[in-house]
């Protein structure tokens, strides 16, 4: 049982752990919580919804193949990452020298209009997702492992490992390195600040497109307030590793999904998430600035 | 001549033309609905009010207001249906209660700040949802029916009518104290602690109390908005006291104006209002609330009322980073 | 009420920024606290002010410890501070900061002041008085009304310097009190901190960098290198003291000093 709820933890972690690299990039260099990131998780869910329809998939009960999967997964991840620059261009860079509460402000508003919007154009009612590998499974040492369950895991390491090789070794990954670090200093060395920015975004809110399209699989649901949840989830993820971290914020991640499963399979289900966040509350009090904090290198 | 001045001054002109207009308000109003509307607007505005308290006077961050929202109705509920208290002596209860636990929130504030602070009153109103959803004397998701309603002497505030003055009265309580409480030694205390922690304390400001009771003080009058919220709906259930919730009653604040007594009033009449008169637009309504919140930080960044300069605010931010490098600087020049 | 450093070492993390300072503060004295850059002025300064902890040493006022206590108690124990880079309370006005400063003084609570007793309102006009006739006496009387922020700088560092002295405080500790002030405003102040031992009997302790300003104000100076005590006593004898000049200007020039 122990083992079982140490896999299901680790595949729901790491879907926060994407999820949560978008909020710590961004706040690793704006100083701000971009609440409508979980908006746009939620509009990844939707582009391979559509996707799926438009390469004609039975959306109920359908099961799709992993080049079908690779199908909707880029181009979702790409509209994404698109929506995540339109947003910052629109509804963060106008009062980037404003102050921080203006932001979360701006910040919730965008929640708001992208919610209501994807209400309004795609309705609010729960639809299917079509499955991957239709309920297949594995057993290690007694844990039942399904096929989805091991996509997930290995989609979110490779999604991680490659966020990781760009922001060591690419020219941009150390600009944003660099602007995290002292915002001052690089731009003085020639940074150009909107053009980090504009990456930063498109990757987290990518990633999170890719969050939301293994979440609207694994759950085969999909529906506008679906990122409010994950949300904050994710948030929580970010802030546990220690905000404006991103390994933090993958380790915070897995650690949420497991605190998750494993409260919820062995102290009481209903109580799930509420014990997550008294760990975290736990944790913030012992460690005022999460578990990695944010060090220079 | 001065702004300070000139705010106080047209607040005192104003305060008794606004008293008067609500009151007069049901004799022109024909219809319930409106006088519906205006109810939770009411309560809103003691939300948003409360909220001020915490952030607007103090400067703790808090996304977890709904949380004492629920407590107070809670709580109010359930003694009402249990042991049969009047509504009166139920409302106290939960504003002692709603008190309680914003001073148990505070504790954390002593060590915790900016968005740490954030995610821990996030996880508050989560945690009493949940709580609110799995208990059994709250009766899990499907809620507590049939509260009683207020009633004094024989008289029962069962009209959309008599609620709306009961209501009213609650918010312009809560708007006095909170006007009146800008010049007590409390508070004045509390927004030192809110414009230089560091400063408060070297005047002998001891900052935890201060930051502690702001909470408290919060969490009580939200739990007087959840008590007659509970008395005037007779049904609560977990769904109504979401985060959602939460970031709305913040965004009343923010909007209005942060920090002042009418903006927060203000805030509670455009996003509590202004979505139900436009009922009809239906989707259309949030959308254009979405975008409105995000033009209005970009063209008033200080509220719709705002004096407090949430642009020093941030300055102050990068003034204490400063502060921390050259006192870091001194200590490896030591070595 | 004399102020005693004994013995004060401070490690932050294996880097020793004081140690073994020892020194006190006579009643009614202008006293000086000096040193080059990074000699540990700015460290011992918030020691006596209780932001940090000594790691070993006191300090005592008045026979009373108070190296373990938290800063906000220090006002109870009649020592008031100031900031090197002021520290107002930008959103309250020029009157709210000095009433601010009387926080310790006034004892109406808040419930008193939705009921508008007599107390509160005694209180409230007997608190606003004083402030005003302090702000007249300093020459703000007429900026009273003014958002703290709106302030030119050399006000604000009188404003500053003010809402410490409200506290009626008998130590005032002033933290680089010339630091952003120009000529005029630096001799302003030098006649301001004498006109307060002169005419309110306070004491005053300054960490200083312009030594114009220390020289003509200060009448004991206790000078800090490297976290050491290098030298004390009066200007006049610091000026010529060669450890003190080797310590600002290298060993070249105390030599040439010295010959």
């Amino acid at each position: 049982m122990f083992f079982q709820q140490l896999v299901n933890g680790l595949a729901v972690g790491s879907i926060y752990a994407l999820i949560a690299i978008g909020y710590t990039m961004v706040y690793g260099i704006l100083f701000f919580v971009n609440f409508a990131h979980g908006d746009i998780y939620m509009l990844g869910t939707y582009c391979a919804f559509f996707i799926f329809g438009f390469i004609g998939i039975e959306t109920t009960g359908g099961v799709i193949s992993v080049p079908q999967f690779f199908a909707a997964l880029l181009p979702s991840m790409l509209i994404c990452g698109a929506i995540g620059m339109g947003l910052e261009k629109f509804a963060y860079r106008p009062i980037r020298n404003g102050s921080r509460l203006s932001a979360m402000i701006s910040a919730l508003g965008a929640s708001l209009f992208l919610c209501n919007t994807a209400m309004y154009l795609f309705g609010s009612q729960t639809k299917p997702m079509p499955k991957l590998f239709a309920g297949e499974y594995f057993t290690i040492g007694g844990a039942i492992v399904s096929y989805i369950q091991t996509a997930v895991l290995i989609v979110s390491l490779v999604l991680m490992a490659a966020l990781h090789f760009f922001i060591r070794h690419t020219k941009l990954g150390k600009a944003i390195r660099a602007v995290s670090d002292d915002q001052r200093a690089a731009v003085l060395m020639g940074i150009d600040m909107d053009r980090v920015i504009s990456a930063t975004f498109a990757i987290g809110s990518a990633l999170a497109g890719a969050a939301g399209i293994m979440v609207g699989i694994y759950y085969g649901a999909v529906y506008p307030t679906m990122g409010a949840v994950a949300g904050i989830k994710a948030f929580t993820a970010a802030i546990l590793g220690g905000i404006g971290n991103i390994p933090g914020a993958m380790v915070g991640g897995v650690l949420l999904g497991i605190i998750e499963s494993l409260g919820g399979a062995y102290i009481s289900f209903g109580y799930r998430d509420a014990i997550a966040f008294f760990v975290l509350i736990i944790v913030l009090c012992l460690m005022p600035t999460g578990i990695l904090r944010k060090g220079r290198t | 001549m001065t702004r300070a001045h000139g705010f106080a001054s047209a607040a005192r002109f104003r305060a008794p033309v606004f008293v008067l207009l609500l009151a007069a308000a049901p004799f022109f109003i024909g219809n319930d609905y409106m006088l519906h509307v205006l109810v939770l607007i009411a309560l809103y505005s003691i939300l948003a009010e409360s909220l001020n308290v915490i952030v607007g006077f103090t400067g703790q961050f808090s996304l977890g207001h709904a949380g004492f929202w629920a407590i107070g109705a809670y709580v109010s509920a359930l003694l009402m249906i249990r042991l049969g208290m009047s509504f009166w002596s139920a409302a106290v209860v939960s504003m002692a209660a709603g008190y309680v636990m914003g001073v148990l929130l505070g504790l954390p504030a002593m060590r915790l700040k900016g968005d740490y602070l954030c995610i821990v009153t996030l996880g508050f109103g989560e945690i009493v949802r949940i709580f609110a959803t799995n208990l059994e004397v709250t009766r899990g998701p499907m809620g507590i029916p049939g509260i009683p309603m207020p009633e004094i002497g024989g008289f029962s505030f069962d009209s959309e009518r008599s609620m709306y003055y009961l209501c009213w009265a609650s918010a312009l309580a809560t708007m006095y104290v909170a006007a009146k409480m800008r010049h007590s030694r409390f508070g004045r205390a509390l927004m030192s602690v809110r414009d230089d922690e560091l400063a408060a304390a070297s005047l002998g400001v001891n900052m935890t109390y201060y930051k502690v009771h702001a909470f408290g003080l919060g969490g009580m009058f939200a739990a007087l908005a959840g008590a007659l919220y509970a008395s005037w709906t007779t049904f609560i259930s977990p769904d109504v006291f979401q985060f959602s919730d939460s970031a709305n009653i913040f965004c009343m604040m923010i909007l209005g104006g942060l920090g002042t007594i009418a903006g927060p009033v203000l805030g509670a009449f455009l996003l509590a209002g202004l979505p139900e008169v436009l009922r009809q637009f239906a989707e259309f309504r949030l959308i254009a609330l979405g975008l409105l919140m995000i033009i209005l930080m970009i063209y008033r960044p200080g509220g719709i009322l705002g004096s407090y300069d949430t642009v020093g605010a941030v300055k102050k931010v990068r003034r204490r980073k400063i502060d921390r490098e050259v006192q870091g600087t001194n200590v490896t020049q030591n070595k | 009420m004399s102020l005693k450093i004994n013995d004060v070492s401070k490690v932050f993390g294996g880097v020793v920024a004081l140690s073994d300072v020892s020194f006190s503060v006579e009643p009614r004295s202008i006293f000086g606290l000096i040193g080059p850059n990074g000699a540990g002025k700015t460290t011992l300064f918030n020691i006596i002010a209780g932001v940090f902890k000594p790691t070993r040493g006191s300090i005592m006022m008045d026979g009373r410890h108070l190296e373990n206590e938290p800063n906000y108690l220090r006002i109870d124990r009649s020592i008031a501070r100031t900031f090197q880079n002021i520290r107002l309370f930008p959103n309250l006005t020029v009157l709210q900061n000095i009433v601010v400063g009387m926080h310790n003084k006034l004892r109406c609570a808040m419930i008193e002041s939705l009921f508008r007793t007599s107390r509160w309102r005694a209180e409230e006009a007997s608190a606003r008085e004083r402030a005003s006739e302090l702000l007249d006496t300093f020459g703000l009387g007429d900026r009273k009304d003014d958002i703290a922020r709106s302030l030119p700088y050399g006000e604000q560092r009188i404003l500053e310097i003010t809402r410490a002295l409200v506290t009626d405080s008998n130590v005032l500790l002033l933290d680089e009190p010339a630091a952003g002030l120009n000529n005029v405003e630096s001799a302003r102040l030098v006649d301001f901190i004498r006109m307060i031992r002169n005419k309110m009997g306070r004491t005053i302790l300054l960490v200083e960098h312009d030594m114009n300003v220390v020289m003509k104000v200060c009448e004991h100076l206790v000078v800090l290198d490297h976290g050491v005590k290098i030298a004390e006593g009066e200007p006049c004898e610091i000026q010529k003291n060669k450890q003190v000049i080797e310590a600002y200007l290298g060993r070249k020039f105390a030599d040439e000093a010295g010959s």
